[in-house]
């Protein structure tokens, strides 16, 4: 098989009375979810006119329920890039993403409605609004006169199109440069991007996976992160691709993924080292807690040694790898096997996964440690930025046959292993609880909330976790500002309207001034250094130049 | 002190206010600040102060307060 859609069709087919999502306590079958997709296909492909679909979005309103991997796996089907939306994200963000990928339908779920009533009565462009888990659509729907509504007995009773179009096993024609999905990261002027991966990566990405992992139909994967975040993408396709599981954490159970692991005997997780790193801060990983897990995959910030041990302690069978990819390269891009003895500092990134290629700018073969900028080229680099042609310029680029990705992360060769090692980045853009944050984004919101040009943010943690995060891993960010007639609470609720809940500031600070460097620019080593020295020594508003 | 004072008082300490009053009634929806680290804190010190431990289907169940404080009562008498 060519393809992703084919591998997952061809999974709906032969496993169909296996067990394919656990989510609210329920359990779908493959079966059960054919039935469900067919419905909402049978839906889309009359109403927009297949093979005019191809391409055209599907909005994901839904969390952490059936109806958003139904939702998923229709537009994957059907040659719809999918686009996931959050309820952690303020309705602003959430609109301001539906405006700029037009899509032509959306899936809605229970947690989600309410911020649909609010929002879908002002987009002007009609769309296609399923609800497929309510008997009967919501009462606020007859208000709204530009969409079409389906709830689960429209769904149902919908006339069936020629079965031949939609029968398990037949799927609109994709090609491995197809886009499969548009996921929105924070982006340094101000306005998230959004990053196109297409069926091609994805499928590259799992082939990549499959050589160092053993996929089989009763593996069970933990669903532990948002669809928002791309790392979401390795469990429900590597389970797809081979029949297995899908178990999917319940919101109020994110950082209990070692009860969950143990409780419901999950063998292969991803997670990002920050919430291991909160549970082992509370010594809660107890020795042999998770013998059922044999593959865990840290990704999206730098990893502990410290981190490792512990987990290795408590999951003795789990291979553990450290895995390392921006969301411009599909979910993972290198892989590091560690070891429960690592030693206590950040581990190496590794080396690429199977047919992807690194490239350390500065590296040659006189100073093969050198320090440069991390190239990542292969078939998993993305399509692009949607929209965005300029951007995608700048940071993508072919050569050698090869589709390249500028990552903008610093890193060196280890002249030993050949393994890649992490320093950081080039720029301003940090990682907070796993998700990627530029911190020239919340500083553009907050500079027009507070009116000043004054503001700096920082990434920022309890420091009863300092110890167990990675050098570049936060739990929250902080805001110091200046020349502000706001008040910090106003500054704060603003920015709740505006920014997803881990780039809100934990706390706002206003200095008396603002520390510049020799070209009058805000100096944000500076800042930094303010910061951090007031904040362990007690109270950051001992500092004199604090308000 | 009755259950609920307890339970008060772990939340204040959880959420570093000391003027907050909660009520059965009162869910995550209410309380500024309660996101996933602020639910795991609460829960750990729900666990140590009454030296209970929850399985996730019970801690799938809590909706709010009230939930919670019958899941305590229910762990004490057992």
């Amino acid at each position: 098989m060519s393809s992703l859609s084919e591998i997952i069709t061809s999974s709906l087919q032969k496993y169909n009375d296996r067990p394919a999502i656990w989510v609210d306590d329920c359990v779908y079958t493959y079966g059960d979810l054919s039935y469900y997709i067919n419905q909402i296909r049978n839906v889309l492909h009359q109403q927009l006119t297949s093979p005019a679909l191809k391409g055209e979005r599907i909005c994901i309103w839904a969390y952490r329920s059936i109806d958003a991997y139904v939702g998923i796996l229709s537009g994957v089907l059907s040659g719809m890039p999918y686009v996931p939306l959050n309820p952690r994200f303020p309705d602003e963000r959430n609109l301001s993403i539906i405006n700029r990928v037009r899509p032509k339908a959306i899936i809605v779920d229970k947690n989600c409605e309410d911020a649909a009533s609010k929002i879908l009565p002002t987009i002007k462009f009609p769309l296609l609004v399923f609800f497929p888990s309510y008997t009967q659509k919501p009462k606020w729907c007859s208000l709204i006169k530009q969409h079409q509504f389906f709830s689960q007995e429209e769904l149902i009773s919908y006339p069936l199109a020629s079965i031949s179009n939609l029968e398990v096993g037949s799927v609109v024609n994709t090609d491995s440069s197809d886009m499969l999905y548009i996921l929105f990261t924070s982006g340094s002027t101000g306005e998230p991007k959004g990053v196109v991966v297409s069926h091609g990566n994805v499928f590259s990405y799992v082939n990549g996976i499959n050589t160092i992992s053993d996929c089989h139909y009763d593996d069970r994967y933990l669903q532990h992160i948002d669809l928002t975040f791309d790392l979401s993408a390795h469990d429900m396709y590597c389970s797809w691709c081979s029949g297995a599981s899908l178990y999917v954490t319940p919101h109020n159970l994110i950082l209990f993924p070692n009860r969950f692991i143990s409780e419901y005997k999950i063998n292969k997780c991803m997670l990002v080292p920050s919430t291991a790193g909160v549970i082992q801060g509370h010594n809660l990983l107890f020795p042999n807690s998770m013998p059922s897990l044999k593959y865990t995959f840290f990704c999206g910030e730098p990893l502990t040694g410290s981190v490792v041990n512990g987990w290795q302690k408590s999951a003795p069978s789990s291979i553990i790898y450290n895995v390392y990819g921006p969301t411009e390269a599909t979910i993972a891009f290198t892989y590091y096997k560690c070891t429960g003895d690592s030693v206590d500092r950040c581990l190496p990134i590794g080396k690429p996964l199977i047919n992807q290629q690194v490239i350390i700018t500065s590296s040659s073969e006189t100073a093969a440690d050198e320090i440069g900028e991390i190239l990542l080229g292969g078939s998993q680099v993305a399509l692009g930025y949607w929209e965005n042609e300029k951007m995608t310029d700048e940071k993508f680029y072919s050569h050698s046959g090869k589709r390249w990705y500028k990552t903008g992360d610093l890193g060196k060769l280890d002249p030993n292993s050949q393994d890649i090692i992490f320093l950081g980045r080039s720029d301003r853009q940090i990682k907070v609880r796993g998700f990627r944050v530029e911190l020239g984004e919340i500083e553009s919101v907050i500079r027009k909330i507070a009116k000043t040009y004054f503001v700096a943010v920082l990434g920022d943690s309890d420091s009863e976790y300092e110890n167990v995060l990675g050098g570049e891993g936060y739990l929250n960010v902080v805001a110091l500002v200046a020349n502000s007639q706001e008040s910090k609470e106003n500054i704060i609720e603003e920015c709740k309207k505006i920014l997803p809940d881990y780039m809100v500031p934990s706390q706002v600070i206003f200095l008396k001034e603002f520390p510049r460097n020799s070209n009058d620019k805000i100096d944000y080593k500076e800042i930094t250094k303010i910061y951090y020295k007031n904040k362990n020594s007690s109270s950051i508003s001992a500092h004199n130049n604090v308000i | 002190m009755s259950l609920i004072e307890q339970l008060n008082s772990i939340f204040c300490n959880v959420f570093k206010n000391p003027n907050l009053q909660i009520s059965p009634e009162t869910s995550a929806n209410d309380i500024d600040g309660w996101d996933s680290l602020t639910h795991f804190k609460l829960i750990l010190a729900v666990e140590n102060n009454f030296n209970v431990s929850f399985n996730t289907r019970e801690l799938m169940e809590l909706k709010n307060v009230g939930c919670l404080i019958q899941l305590i009562e229910t762990k004490i008498t057992q």
